[in-house]
């Protein structure tokens, strides 16, 4: 059995978002409301340093796949809504999932309200009860009105709501996920089963995100593990897990850094 | 793993009459809830609850009172259609003096109307029966004692006992067990669909016309879909209908329920996600964020206060305010406002009441 994770060379990443964008495309995530983020590749932005000697390191962010998964735990249906499948994904049901958001709660990178708490990510985003999901491409009103074209308008002419909508079948996720229930990266396994790599990790103009089978030796991500020091994060605040520290045991590691030397380089 | 998607699951104990539905069992949304209802009441052992709820369709003798005993209505009869045969029972006052309502198990058994078992007949539609019909049904218990379901001609007096010590209704008084073959007054009626529904014109003059929507339940098993148990639907929809008010503050003193959060509730909502019936609803808005329940829909799983991590929800057995019917803020400050007074967080009770049985925490 595979063990799926994820390697992301901090070297790489220039932090052009193309993984997010892409996750928001495969995935039909809905706009960013009311502190959820809804962004399933999303980044924790780093600013150091005193003008004109400053350092900017965007870190991406995404489901760690945790081994030892509290969302998991704290999940009180039977079966489970949330799981490991035997692949070592973090997997969501949307048909048992009540929308408790314990899960949501339990999660270490996930906050039930990121405005609120501060907080750069989630994880995991709630769709509100009783509302609608995607409300802006549901929404007829205009920008600026007889000038710009509404939501509805550009479902309409794009043939679907959303407009960008990508039309998956998951036996265990609907493409676009019904409100009252809460939403998660997925690590693509709709993609990874055929044999396809998850798409942020495919949309990386420069090759950051290096996704494979943990257990396998000869794995890409293994190989970059093997040949760099990685680190893995703690929190959605940005910590990140100490030496001989084993947290939820997360499965997305960053190798090596970008760090610019003005003084050097002029 | 669980790659199955759940519609279409229902359906599984097709011969068996009967539809599990396991996204409406306490046990399967909230995985510390040990409720043992419907294990405990099923004569034959037939039931087993693990990751599924599974009916050993070899072993069920097909008595019903899981379908009966459920608060959650976990289990559906199918065709069961309750008010269709109440309404036909009434509409035979014109040929028949004493209507029989019988069971299926039997075939040469003399009845009027059928249902599978007798024993589906919960304390709801007893009480429904009885402040329906003008007339009394005779219950065609006569083949019972040689049925494998013999047992439940104690169950209907065990409920039609535990109704009249609870409330003082005596359904006796309309429903009307005949055990003896001599006892059985049964007069043949020559009966067609077009006597169905002037059967319901008859109801409707009693104002009771929305009984008939949409009886069955949505065998949809989708976890955060709502659903009221179709007996708290007949309750409620004989408070609402025919009710005395008398006989009915007494039903609601044994049958409903009153929820309050205190101020330890910090308005997290996940009870929300865990109510099976919608009885409890979130509002946030410019007026503030708030718990809402509406009594008529509570079932009394308990669930909510269990999985409440604050502690913060009591239950009151049952419901003496006006907003029976309505959905009303239960929790902060503001729930002195809409809450029946003598619903005290004092009194809250310990037991998951649904007929008396206590579920381990
Ligand atoms: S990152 Fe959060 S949601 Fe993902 S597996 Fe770990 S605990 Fe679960
Ligand atoms: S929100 Fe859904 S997945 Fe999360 S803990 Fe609750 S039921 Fe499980
Ligand atoms: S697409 Fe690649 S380079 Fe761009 S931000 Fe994402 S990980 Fe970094
Ligand atoms: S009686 Fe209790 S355990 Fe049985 S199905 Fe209903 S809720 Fe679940
Ligand atoms: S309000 Fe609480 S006790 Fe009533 S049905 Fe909902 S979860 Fe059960």
């Amino acid at each position: 059995m595979p063990k799926y994770g994820m390697v992301i060379d901090l070297q790489k990443c220039v932090g052009c978002g193309a993984c997010a964008l892409a996750c928001k495309t495969e995935n039909n995530t809905q706009d960013r409301t009311k502190g959820q983020t809804f962004n399933w590749a999303d980044f924790i932005m780093k600013e150091e340093g005193k003008f004109p000697n400053v350092n900017f390191t965007p870190r991406p962010v995404l489901c760690n796949h945790c081994t030892d998964a509290p969302c998991v735990k704290a999940c009180p249906v039977t079966p489970k809504a949330m799981f490991k499948t035997l692949d070592g994904i973090t997997m969501h049901n949307d048909e048992r999932c009540i929308g408790c958001q314990r899960c949501q709660k339990a999660c270490p990178y996930s906050t039930k309200d990121t405005e609120k708490d501060r907080a750069a990510y989630s994880v995991i985003s709630f769709n509100a009860r009783g509302g609608t999901t995607h409300p802006f491409h549901k929404d007829a009103k205009e920008l600026i009105p007889g000038c710009t074209s509404s939501g509805v308008e550009v479902s309409k002419m794009a043939g679907d709501t959303p407009p960008y909508r990508n039309r998956y079948k998951h036996p265990e996720y609907e493409d676009v996920r019904r409100s009252g229930i809460t939403e998660k990266c997925i690590f693509c396994e709709h993609r990874v089963k055929k044999g396809e790599l998850p798409y942020c990790v495919v949309s990386c103009p420069s090759g950051a995100r290096i996704f494979g089978d943990l257990s396998d030796p000869n794995s890409e991500p293994s190989k970059a593990l093997k040949a760099h020091k990685a680190v893995q994060l703690k929190n959605s605040k940005g910590e990140l897990l100490k030496a001989g520290e084993k947290g939820t045991q997360p499965n997305v590691y960053y190798i090596r850094n970008f760090k610019g030397d003005l003084k050097k380089m002029a | 793993m669980f790659k199955d998607k759940l519609i279409g699951k229902a359906l599984a104990s097709a011969d068996l009459q009967i539809t599990i539905d396991r996204s409406r069992c306490m046990r399967m949304r909230f995985n510390n809830n040990e409720c043992p209802v419907c294990t405990s009441n099923c004569h034959s052992g037939a039931i087993t609850i693990g990751d599924d709820i599974v009916i050993d369709a070899d072993k069920c003798s097909l008595c019903m009172v899981c379908v009966s005993e459920c608060p959650a209505d976990c289990f559906d009869l199918k065709g069961g259609e309750f008010f269709g045969i109440l309404a036909r029972l009434r509409k035979m006052r014109d040929s028949v003096t004493w209507p029989v309502l019988g069971c299926k198990t039997d075939a040469g058994n003399e009845a009027h109307e059928k249902t599978t078992c007798l024993g589906a007949l919960s304390d709801e539609h007893l009480i429904a029966l009885n402040v329906f019909m003008d007339r009394p049904v005779q219950l065609n218990l006569t083949a019972c004692a040689q049925c494998k379901n013999s047992f439940v001609i104690d169950t209907l007096k065990d409920r039609i006992a535990g109704i009249k010590e609870t409330t003082g209704i005596d359904v006796s008084e309309k429903a009307v067990l005949i055990e003896n073959k001599a006892d059985l007054r049964f007069d043949e009626v020559s009966y067609d669909r077009r006597g169905f529904f002037s059967a319901i014109k008859n109801l409707t003059l009693l104002g009771a016309s929305e009984l008939f929507e949409k009886e069955e339940v949505d065998v949809i098993q989708a976890y955060s879909q709502k659903g009221m148990p179709l007996k708290r639907s007949i309750l409620n929809k004989t408070i609402k209908t025919v009710m005395d008010k008398d006989v009915a503050a007494r039903v609601l003193k044994e049958y409903a329920f009153t929820i309050k959060a205190d101020a330890t509730c910090d308005n997290c909502f996940s009870c929300v996600g865990m109510c099976p019936t919608g009885a409890l609803k979130s509002r946030s808005d410019e007026s503030g964020a708030g718990l809402l329940f509406n009594p008529s829909m509570c079932i009394g799983c308990a669930l909510c206060r269990d999985f409440c991590l604050n502690n913060s929800i009591f239950m009151m057995q049952g419901y003496s305010g006006e907003h029976y019917f309505d959905h009303y803020i239960c929790n902060k400050d503001s729930c002195m406002v809409d809450t029946p007074e003598n619903a005290d967080c004092e009194d809250a009770i310990d037991v998951v009441c649904c007929h008396g049985q206590k579920a381990v925490l």
